[in-house]
């Protein structure tokens, strides 16, 4: 009866939005005249007449695309040496010692090869069949080294993606050797026309999670998809959440782990973020390095994690009701620091949390947009500097100081960058419901996020899995780390075709038990 | 006219019958009944508690038996199927009438508590209007949300039990002898203050069908019921070990002063926690009978839109929240809810479970 479905990113979708309509041309000549036409306006556009015995063979290429040194040694030399041997077109594929050339006549594929870095060579005369040699230079412009630059970890492989597909699909492959692993490929974007490839292993993944992905991708009508964080969104399930719907990351062990699960990998070009999904709220928590370490201390370090975040939505807010509302609460003892520290402070406990929390994130997004050479000198300095000045200008007290910057310490250790957004965030709804209604405020701050967070689901699994509804065995495991006799399973939350990863060896020691004997 | 299936992706598991059986019951009551019980049994009250418990197995398993022999698997559609479209429908409305004023009850008592107990300071409209927004944003989101609020409305508040612990240094267990000094009639008096608290679980007539594998759930629904049944034991016992007689009968809300003598080094006042976590004990009452008398409304009148349906319906609750301030309209709000719960419980619905038995005898002889 009551339901609102999620209003994700459907604004996006196909069926809300009336897509260009195709071109097409009257005939091929007057296409390819139309086409050439306008490409011709721009200066990195080139036509050029190789031959001087055959005037009427021509090639086009956008030179910004294409790699020079190829057309120079590979094309070129061979056109010239067996210029006589060209009659028709199709001759090309015994001059030219390049695989793939493919013969077309539609104008509009010749459109979509040029930007895609080919050569297109036809008879001036002739316009109605060209020939296509792939020349395009993918590695132009990319970076060299692919160190991870946001997620690291201490130990464990440094392996990241970087901004080039076919890089990205290499590293996945490389690491997978299987044949179940699956590559489908889907260009968004009529404008950026971005190559997106739905990654998943054939007969663990769910279909219906890939088919999902895929469908929802098929019915995006936009211009430009720029980076895979933003298509994220796109093809959320829900637009008006600070939670992210997906875990993005830039970590290779994390997209091979989460494909071995049985999740669905979205990789698209130009993006050096790989996006994983459905993904559950505490899946962000978790990190590759879990499994590096031993099965305690890692639990330990995932148990830090979940308390972090409590910690850094919550501190905040209760310094602000327990001092506007609820001293009463304080022991005498711990109340007497609160009162020295708190005495010259002009302003509402509301004020001075405000105040600190902006300045943190000032620092933090100052820290984010400079250039890495003094981004992080004066990003100390500033925080010491004004911690220590605020603290003695009495705008707030030493107390608070420490509570904030330990919420802000906190809340960047959450692994998934968009998870530790989301995070401060959210502390601030906490901390106005608890000005104005105290621990109450909290509560009902509590009781909003809950039913938030039960709405959301990702790719049509409920985002709270395996806590609600509660799955025995997952809701473990996304609080600690179990050990690898355990882990054998996939999660069945994420309904995989085949549960079973590995058979368990038991830790066998072959001493134990001698002191029985 | 209502579709009367509900979509598989609605539903919600059997084993959360458990949490919506048990969380609709715990409310307001649990905070002050032991005064109330104490009339009749005096210290020995809590057997009485412990017997209502075991006796509304008995009505739940009546409840069942109308559920398995009404079309749609619930009370709306017998009622129709019973009593005609018009009777039938006023039923359903009048059923709507008790629900809504049974979700207003624990909204209405809980700002009370709050005015009493933790802020002076907070006019009764304000909090009703932060109240509001809650459960607007909880209720729209359809019953699979109210389940989790359900869930969660009985999990966290559970950390709440190791209080007893530290409230055992205080027990005098004298208190409670001698054992059989009274006779069944002031146990039956104290039985009948306790039944009301024990309401709740009728609201299962209402959302029943969006339960998953209806056999296997029953199973859940009686341990929901044990689960209470033990809860309220214990406290009343707890309750009984704590306070003299004397001084039961004085307080108002014997619960919370019970609770005031917890400390802990780093905080004092436990009771505002506890107070304030309480807020989630109400808020699955609250919202699982909004939802039911708007599913009971909707039912009969198919083309009234369920959203505006909620915004009247918690507009009347902020006026009632924020203007009826009286403590006579909380006399009568009490008696009201009450006098329905216990007529609903242990009069309308053997009636009905009459009528079905009947019907079907008459169904399987013709």
């Amino acid at each position: 009866m009551i339901s609102r479905t999620g209003l994700g990113g459907e604004m996006f979708r196909k069926k809300n939005a009336r897509r260009l309509p195709e071109k097409s041309y009257e005939t091929v000549e007057k296409g390819i005249n139309d086409i050439f036409e306008k490409a011709k306006k721009s200066s990195d556009f080139l036509t050029i007449t190789p031959l001087e015995s055959n005037l009427s063979l021509q090639i086009s290429y956008y030179k910004t695309l294409i790699d020079p040194n190829t057309l120079q040694k590979s094309v070129l030399p061979f056109l010239k040496e067996r210029a006589a041997e060209i009659i028709k077109l199709t001759d090309l594929k015994n001059i030219i010692p390049i695989e793939g050339i493919k013969f077309i006549n539609d104008p509009i594929e010749v459109d979509k090869a040029l930007h895609e870095g080919s050569l297109v060579i036809y008879f001036k005369e002739k316009k109605d069949e060209f020939a296509l040699i792939d020349l395009s230079y993918p590695r132009l412009g990319q970076r060299e080294t692919n160190d991870t630059q946001n997620e690291f970890s201490v130990i464990g492989p440094k392996v990241g993606f970087i901004e080039d597909l076919s890089t990205n699909l290499h590293l996945i492959r490389a690491h997978l050797s299987t044949s179940d692993l699956l590559f489908e490929e889907m260009i968004v974007g009529s404008r950026t026309r971005t190559k997106v490839v739905v990654a998943y292993l054939d007969g663990v993944t769910n279909p219906q999670y890939v088919n999902t992905a895929k469908q929802r991708l098929q019915e995006l009508d936009v211009d430009a998809s720029f980076d895979n964080t933003e298509l994220e969104q796109m093809i959320s399930d829900h637009a008006r959440t600070p939670f992210p719907m997906y875990i993005t990351t830039e970590r290779v062990d994390r997209v091979v782990f989460g494909l071995i699960q049985g999740q669905v990998v979205l990789v698209s070009d130009k993006s050096s973020y790989a996006v994983i999904g459905p993904a559950t709220l505490m899946e962000f928590f978790s990190n590759p390095e879990d499994f590096y370490l031993g099965t305690i201390t890692a639990s330990f370090f995932k148990l830090i994690r979940v308390v972090g975040m409590l910690f850094s939505v919550f501190a905040t807010a209760f310094y602000v009701a327990i001092l506007t509302f609820h001293y009463e609460v304080v022991p005498k003892d711990l109340l007497g620091p609160i009162i020295f520290s708190r005495a010259n402070v002009p302003f509402p406990p509301v004020i001075e949390v405000l105040f600190l929390e902006v300045t943190i994130d000032l620092l933090r997004e100052a820290g984010a947009r400079l250039p890495t050479k003094i981004g992080q000198t004066l990003g100390i300095v500033g925080a010491i500097v004004i911690g220590q000045a605020t603290v003695e200008a009495a705008l707030t007290s030493t107390i608070l100081l420490i509570i904030v910057a330990l919420a802000a310490l906190s809340s960047f250790t959450t692994p998934i960058y968009k998870m530790s957004n989301a995070i401060r965030i959210l502390r601030y709804p906490f901390i106005l419901l608890a000005a104005v209604w105290g621990g109450l405020g909290i509560y009902v701050g509590l009781l909003l996020l809950i039913g938030h967070l039960a709405r959301l689901k990702s790719l049509g699994v409920p985002f709270l899995l395996p806590l609600y509804p509660y799955r025995r065995g997952g809701a473990t495991a996304s609080f600690l780390r179990p050990t690898y006799l355990t882990y054998s399973k996939r999660p069945w939350y994420l309904r995989p075709l085949s549960l079973k990863r590995y058979s368990p060896v038991p830790d066998k020691d072959p001493e134990e038990g001698l002191d029985n004997e | 006219m209502m579709n009367s299936t509900v979509k598989e992706n609605k539903m919600v598991s059997p084993y959360f019958l458990f949490f919506l059986m048990h969380s609709v019951q715990s409310g307001v009551l649990v905070l002050n009944f032991q005064t109330k019980i104490i009339g009749g049994a005096g210290h020995n009250a809590w057997f009485s508690v412990l017997a209502v418990g075991v006796f509304m197995h008995v009505i739940f398993l009546m409840m069942l038996y109308i559920l398995k022999h009404s079309s749609a698997g619930d009370i709306l559609s017998f009622h129709r199927e019973v009593f005609g479209k018009v009777l039938g429908g006023m039923l359903n409305f009048i059923l709507a009438i008790y629900f809504s004023i049974a979700s207003l009850f624990p909204l209405y008592t809980y700002i009370d508590i709050l005015q009493i107990w933790v802020f002076d300071g907070i006019a009764s409209w304000e909090f009703s209007l932060l109240f509001s927004v809650a459960i607007l944003y909880v209720v729209a989101g359809g019953f699979r949300v109210i389940t989790a609020i359900a869930f969660w409305g009985v999990i966290i508040p559970s950390f709440m039990l190791f209080s007893i612990f530290y409230l055992f240094n205080y027990v005098e267990f004298s208190y409670l002898q001698p054992f059989f000094k009274h006779g069944l009639k002031d146990h039956f008096i104290s039985a009948k203050e306790a039944a009301p608290m024990f309401a709740g679980f009728e609201a299962i007539l209402i959302y029943f069908p969006f339960i998953k594998n209806k056999e296997k759930s029953q199973k859940w629904g009686h341990l929901g019921l044990l689960y209470t049944t033990f809860l309220y034991t214990l406290i009343a016992l707890m309750s009984f070990l704590f306070f003299s007689a004397g001084k039961l009968e004085q307080l108002t809300w014997p619960t919370l002063t019970m609770i005031k003598i917890i400390q802990f080094p780093f905080l004092e006042r436990f009771e505002f926690i506890f107070i304030f976590t309480w807020l989630l004990v109400i808020m699955p009452v609250i919202c699982i009978y909004l939802w039911s008398a708007i599913r009971c409304i909707k039912f009969t009148i198919p083309r009234i839109k369920p959203t505006y349906l909620l915004i009247c319906l918690v507009a009347i609750f902020h006026f009632v929240n924020s203007e009826l301030l009286d403590i006579e309209y909380y006399r009568i709000l009490e008696d009201i809810i009450i006098y329905s719960g216990l007529s609903f419980l242990f009069g309308y619905v053997p009636l009905i479970f009459l009528i079905s038995v009947v019907r079907n005898k008459l169904g399987k002889s013709s």
